[in-house]
């Protein structure tokens, strides 16, 4: 969960209605910025490595990453194809390329930062 | 100063731990013709480091998967070595080593994963430990 310091002396319906565009403005950018890094961590972790010569690569884990909003304050990022889990976490017999999670971390750094200026920038 | 390689001071350190467990331990995969049960660490991702003003680099957290990889569902049989492997870890530290000073490792999440692969059933069982590595 984000945390953002703004402070208002103002709590008139305008002001309330300026947070909430800023929050979902917020939550939209976040999101595709981690479907984008989770993207980016795929082709780090996966596809730029060395291919095994008892597969062939097809690029549908690639494509499975999508995202969407079931609600104002939420984002979902997701890899929906079967075998994502494996890949994510790995097994004994092969490692863990924790796309989604390293793309998290890096987007999490960011992310509480960027919440404040956006509510800022809708309440000016 | 924090150490350059971190993730390698994690492995050491969890390989210390481990050492008394009753099964093998193996680095990142099972080695072909590796014996069951048996325990695996993995890096789990990236290692984040926590810096200072200026650059200074103050400590690095490194997350590692550690898991009882066993044949067969025995969840009872498999039971000692997860405790044994928790409690060899989680709170463990401070301990110096050529690549650098564990200072602390606490579990981040508990896994359990039964699968199926190639006609054979499979358990995997540990968690995932952070080690905060200076």
């Amino acid at each position: 969960m984000a945390r953002s310091n703004v402070t208002v002396d103002d709590y008139s319906p305008r002001v309330y209605a300026s947070i909430a565009t800023g929050i979902n403005k917020w939550v939209r950018d976040t999101t595709a910025q981690v479907e984008l890094e989770t993207v980016k961590e795929l082709n780090r972790l996966v596809y730029d490595t060395p291919e095994s010569p008892t597969y062939k690569r097809t690029g549908n884990l690639r494509k499975s990453v999508t995202k969407h909003y079931p609600s104002e304050t939420e984002g979902i990022v997701q890899a929906q194809i079967d075998y994502a889990i494996y890949v994510h976490e790995g097994t004994p017999h092969m490692p863990p390329r924790p796309y989604m999670r390293n793309a998290v971390e890096k987007v999490k750094r960011e992310a509480g930062t960027d919440l404040h200026r956006k509510i800022e920038m809708e309440l000016r | 100063m924090a150490t350059t390689t971190a993730i390698a001071a994690a492995f050491q350190h969890a390989f210390t731990q481990l050492d008394d467990l009753e099964c093998p331990v193996y680095a990142n995969v099972v080695p072909e013709g590796g014996s069951y049960p048996c325990v695996v660490v993995q890096a789990y991702g990236d290692a984040f480091d926590t810096t200072a003003v200026g650059g200074q680099r103050v400590k690095t957290n490194v997350d590692l998967m550690v898991r009882v990889a066993q044949q067969g569902n025995d969840i009872a049989g498999v039971m000692p070595l997860l405790v044994s492997l928790d409690e060899a870890l989680h709170q463990s530290g401070p301990a110096t080593y050529t690549a650098g000073d564990v200072d602390s490792v606490i579990r981040q999440r508990e896994v359990f994963e039964p699968t199926v692969s190639s006609g054979k059933s499979w358990l995997f069982a540990g968690g995932v430990y952070r080690f905060f590595v200076s």
